[in-house]
C-alpha cells in the first residue's frame, strides 16, 4: 500500500514540481544573461560601460535573486498547503479512511514532498554552478581551462584549510549529507508544525504556520547555543553543519512522532 | 447474534461541557439497512466519524466484524461523507483509478456503468461537476465497493427529489444482502420505506434502536410521525 500512496502523491503533485522545474529553468536564463551582459561590460567587450544592457543585467541580476527566492519559497508554501489540504480539510476524509496505516500515509507525503524539495535544491545548485562558470568564462573566455580551473580552486581550498584551520572534505561531506537529507528534514517539520497547529480548536492553520516559524527559531537559537563552544572559525565551519544537522535531525525525529500522534490519536476533521 | 457492530459503552467528549456522544452501547446486524435518526447536535456525525476512525472515542469501544476500528475495518466499510471529499482538480476516471488501487473490493466495472448510465464522463474534472452530480459520483464510488458495511451521512441532504430518488435507488440496487447500510438523514419521510432498523439519537444518547416494522405495530405511527413525536420542540 506504501508504493500505491506514494505513486498517487507523486501523481498529484508532479506538475507543481515542473512547473517549479520550468520556473528554474527560466530563472537561469535571465541570471545568464544577467551575468553575461555585467561581464562582458566589465571586460571591456561593449563600447558604452553603462549602457541599457548593464541595466538590464543589474536588474536581471535582482529578478534572478527574487526569483530564486519564490521558487525555493514556493515550493515549501506549495507542499504545506497540499499536506494541510489533503490530511486536514475535506480531502482528509479520504485520506484517513484508506486501509493504511498512519506510518504509510505520512511516509509516502514526506517521500514524495522531500523529493520534489530536493529536486529543487539541486536545480537551484546547478543554477550557481551554470552562472559562476559562466561568470568566470565571461572574464577569461580563452586562458582559462576546466582543469585549470580546477585546480585553482583546489588550492584556494588547500589556502583556506590552512588559514581557518577546518577540514574542507568533512565540510563538503556534510553539506552532501545536508543536502540529500535537508529536503526530508525540512518536509517533516512541516508538516509536524502543520499537524501541531491541529491540536488548537480555531486558526489551526495560522497555528500551524506560527509553530513552524517557532520550531525554525527554536532550532536556530539551539544551533547557536551549542556552536557558541566553538574557540575558532575553523571548528565554528565543522560544527556549523554537524550541530545543524544534529538539531534538524532531533526536531524531525520528534515532529514526526507529533504527527503521527495527531493523526492517530487526535484527529479531528472539521 | 450475526453482529457486525458491537459498539460498547462509547462516548466522546470533546471537554468536559461538550460530551457529543455519551455511553452509548448496541449492536447492528448483517443484512440490514439502518436509519440513523436525530436533530441538529444529536451526535450521529460524531458516531459515524468514530466508526471510520475519523475520531477516537473517549471510552467505550468499536468493533467491525469482531475487530476494532483500525486498516482492517476501513477495508471493508464504506464511507459516504456529508461533504465533497474528492479533490476538485482530479478527473473521474482518476479517482476511479484511486479506489481501485486502494479497496479491493471496489468494482470498477459498477462504477463505470452507472456513471454512463447518468451521462457522467470519466474525463470530466470533478470540479467541472455541479454540486449534486458531485454527490452521485461520490455515492456511486461508495456503492461500487463490495464492502460489509456502508455509511453514509447524510446522503440525500441539498440535492432535488429526483436526485433522491436515484440515490436511494443506486442505495438499494447495489448494497450487499450480507451487508449492512448504515444512513444519517433528517429527511426520514423520504428514506423510511427503505430502511429495516432505526436508530434515535438525542444529545449523543441513544433514545431508541428497534424495527420500523415494531414502531409502526407499537406505536401505530410511521417512522416519521414518531420521530416528530419524539423530538417535538
Amino acid at each position: 500500500m506504501l508504493g500505491k500512496l506514494i505513486k498517487h502523491e507523486w501523481k498529484s503533485m508532479y506538475k507543481m514540481g515542473c512547473l517549479m522545474l520550468g520556473a528554474m529553468a527560466i530563472v537561469t536564463f535571465l541570471g545568464w544573461l544577467s551575468f553575461r551582459s555585467l561581464f562582458r561590460a566589465m571586460n571591456g567587450d561593449t563600447l558604452d560601460p553603462f549602457g541599457w544592457m548593464d541595466i538590464f543585467g543589474g536588474f536581471t541580476m535582482m529578478i534572478y535573486v527574487m526569483l530564486l527566492v519564490c521558487v525555493s519559497a514556493g515550493t515549501i508554501i506549495y507542499i504545506g498547503v497540499h499536506f494541510y489540504r489533503t490530511m486536514y480539510t475535506d480531502e482528509g476524509y479520504l485520506t484517513h479512511t484508506l486501509p493504511v496505516t498512519g506510518h504509510q500515509i505520512l511516509i509516502s507525503k514526506i517521500l514524495v514532498s522531500g523529493l520534489w524539495t530536493m529536486i529543487v535544491l539541486l536545480t537551484i545548485y546547478a543554477s550557481f554552478i551554470l552562472l559562476a562558470l559562466s561568470a568566470i568564462f565571461s572574464l577569461e573566455p580563452i586562458d582559462i581551462s576546466f582543469a585549470e580551473l580546477m585546480d585553482g580552486l583546489g588550492r584556494l581550498v588547500v589556502e583556506m584549510e590552512a588559514m581557518l584551520d577546518f577540514d574542507a572534505m568533512r565540510l563538503l561531506a556534510s553539506w552532501i549529507l545536508i543536502t540529500l537529507a535537508g529536503p526530508f528534514i525540512t518536509t517533516v517539520t512541516l508538516f509536524g508544525a502543520i499537524s501541531l497547529g491541529q491540536l488548537v480548536s480555531r486558526g489551526r492553520l495560522l497555528m500551524g504556520v506560527l509553530f513552524y516559524v517557532a520550531i525554525m527559531v527554536a532550532k536556530q537559537l539551539v544551533t547557536i547555543m551549542l556552536k557558541g563552544f566553538a574557540s575558532s572559525a575553523g571548528m565554528y565551519l565543522n560544527m556549523n553543519f554537524n550541530v545543524g544537522f544534529i538539531v534538524d535531525l532531533f526536531a524531525a525525529a520528534v515532529l514526526y512522532a507529533l504527527s503521527y500522534f495527531v493523526i492517530s490519536r487526535k484527529l479531528n476533521l472539521i | 447474534m450475526n453482529g457486525l457492530v458491537e459498539i460498547l459503552g462509547l462516548t466522546k467528549a470533546y471537554d468536559e461541557h461538550h460530551v457529543a456522544v455519551s455511553n452509548i452501547s448496541l449492536t447492528l446486524p448483517r443484512g440490514k439497512i439502518i436509519g440513523l435518526l436525530g436533530p441538529n447536535g444529536s451526535g450521529k456525525t460524531t458516531l459515524i466519524k468514530m466508526l471510520n476512525g475519523l475520531l477516537m472515542p473517549t471510552a467505550g469501544s468499536i468493533r467491525i466484524g469482531g475487530k476494532p476500528v483500525g486498516v482492517e475495518t476501513k477495508a471493508h466499510v464504506s464511507y459516504l461523507p456529508d461533504r465533497t471529499y474528492l479533490s476538485g482538480n482530479k478527473k473521474v476516471k482518476q479517482i476511479l483509478d484511486y479506489f481501485a488501487d486502494f479497496y479491493k473490493d471496489f468494482s470498477r466495472e459498477r462504477a463505470v456503468g452507472m456513471l454512463q448510465s447518468l451521462g457522467i464522463e470519466p474525463d470530466a474534472r470533478m470540479n467541472t461537476l455541479s454540486k449534486g452530480t458531485k454527490e452521485k459520483v461520490q455515492l456511486i464510488l461508495v456503492m461500487s465497493r463490495q464492502a460489509d458495511l456502508y455509511v453514509l451521512d447524510e446522503p440525500i441532504a441539498g440535492v432535488d427529489p429526483a436526485a433522491r430518488d436515484y440515490i436511494l435507488r443506486t442505495i438499494l440496487n447495489n448494497y450487499n444482502p450480507n451487508s449492512s447500510v448504515l444512513i444519517s438523514t433528517h429527511l426520514i419521510g423520504d428514506i423510511e420505506q427503505v430502511l429495516d432498523e432505526v436508530i434515535f439519537m438525542r444529545y449523543g444518547h441513544l433514545v431508541l434502536y428497534t424495527s420500523v416494522d415494531n414502531v409502526r405495530e407499537k406505536h401505530g405511527k410511521s417512522v416519521d410521525a414518531y420521530f416528530r413525536e419524539v423530538f417535538a420542540c
